[in-house]
């Protein structure tokens, strides 16, 4: 008998649109590769595609799943910066979005329960830039100040990409396309 | 119109492009891609590990060599700094408020070269590989549903683009405000979201769906025979 894996948990047709979320995530991204001088503006679609995933596959780690995938996919491309560390940047937000999800199941379905999570998904930017700027030996102050100014304006995208997921699921639900996660597990 | 999978990497715009060398020099092109897929994550590392200015200088000397012998054209060099232009304003401007003249700017441009360094190995890559060859050497790594998924998302993700541009069309035409200019207009994002998003959501499940029932008719089930890397 073969031991079973979280991933066999998971149904394939949920699986893929996990995948579609995540080449969504990188098309998003190179589509709106401006160089405006804009910090953290990629929160917004990275959030609101995570919770997306999140609140229309009921599995306990789709948000995380996703970004792996998504940072695969950047990684092969040689998307963003930072190098191997593209995957963290997806990661930690969605490790936020899959928490909340399992303390608080139906945060999806209400605009500031969207705006807390976001907020605390589009703050965990800060780690990332510290983990990249420590690693490099940077000032400590300067490191602070820039990851400090880096996490505030990926709150601030990641709050407005989060304000349109509760009317989208509720649509999704009224259509009756999905099962309503109940207890955030699979 | 169904797409297919390189006319999405077109789409994907530079960062999906790769390009054909005939070079002499470019002796890279011989290597497996497995090992050129290390050497950029160890460049890559190298570039967190490194603090002097001289072992900076070495590495970037080493990074100038892997570009060449990759056997890319040198207007790349352009392609590759100019994301970093912003940041290293930023990062010079907070080294200078912080240490003063001539301490800032060399730390500041230190820290700015160490971060281009980081990048140029991927970028490096990414030219010189076909995006499919790179997707085979990743799945060696991943569990086999892992890689099937990856791959199916990557092969399928066109017919889906391609199902929301019908969609897209087929709304303008029932009279939906859905161009450039309306967007631009935050009370008309409702319009978006009821118009397009949803529906293209609705539509990637069902072919989602589809998707998984053709797999299962075809006997999909975990383990290495169902992984598309043995097909190919």
């Amino acid at each position: 008998m073969t031991k079973k894996t979280m991933l066999d948990r998971l149904p394939l047709n949920d699986a893929l649109f996990i995948g579609f979320c995540a080449g969504s995530m990188i098309v998003c991204k190179l589509l709106f590769r401006w160089h405006l001088g804009i910090n953290g503006h990629a929160m917004f679609f990275t959030v609101a595609l995570l919770m997306l995933a999140r609140g229309c596959v009921n599995y306990r780690w789709a948000a995380s799943l996703t970004a792996l995938l998504a940072g695969l996919m950047a990684m092969s491309i040689g998307l963003g910066k930072g190098g191997p560390l593209i995957v963290l940047k997806f990661l930690f937000p969605a490790l936020v979005i899959d928490l909340a999800a399992l303390l608080v199941p139906l945060f999806f379905y209400s605009v500031t329960g969207c705006m807390i999570v976001a907020a605390l998904a589009g703050a965990s930017k800060f780690i990332n830039s510290w983990l990249k700027g420590y690693l490099l030996g940077m000032d400590r102050i300067v490191l602070f100040q820039q990851s400090a100014l880096d996490a505030f304006f990926a709150l601030l995208f990641s709050c407005l990409g989060a304000l349109f997921i509760p009317s989208i699921l509720r649509k999704l639900k009224a259509r009756g396309v999905f099962v309503q996660p109940q207890q955030g597990g699979e | 119109m169904r797409r297919n999978r390189s006319d999405l990497m077109q789409m994907m715009g530079s960062a999906g492009d790769t390009h054909i060398l005939t070079k002499k020099w470019a002796v890279m092109q011989r290597v497996p891609v497995a090992v050129r897929l290390v050497t950029c994550l160890l460049l890559s590392a190298f570039a967190f590990i490194v603090r002097s200015p001289e072992a900076v200088a070495v590495l970037a000397g080493i990074n100038v060599l892997w570009f060449v012998l990759s056997g890319l054209p040198a207007a790349f060099v352009f392609k590759l700094i100019k994301p970093f232009v912003m940041q290293t304003v930023v990062l010079l401007s907070l080294y200078l408020l912080q240490q003063g003249y001539p301490a800032g700017l060399s730390a500041g441009l230190k820290i700015s070269c160490q971060l281009l360094l980081t990048l140029v190995p991927g970028m490096v890559l990414l030219w010189s590989t076909s995006p499919s060859q790179l997707a085979q050497s990743i799945s060696r790594f991943l569990p086999a549903q892992a890689a099937f998924v990856l791959a199916s998302s990557l092969h399928f993700f066109p017919l889906a683009l391609a199902d929301m541009t019908a969609l897209y069309h087929v709304q303008v035409l029932k009279g939906a405000r859905l161009s450039l200019r309306d967007l631009m207009c935050p009370w008309r994002w409702p319009d978006f979201i009821t118009c397009l998003v949803v529906p293209a959501v609705v539509q990637a499940l069902a072919l989602t769906t589809e998707i998984a029932t053709a797999a299962k008719a075809r006997n999909f089930h975990n383990g290495r025979r169902s992984c598309w890397q043995e097909d190919s």
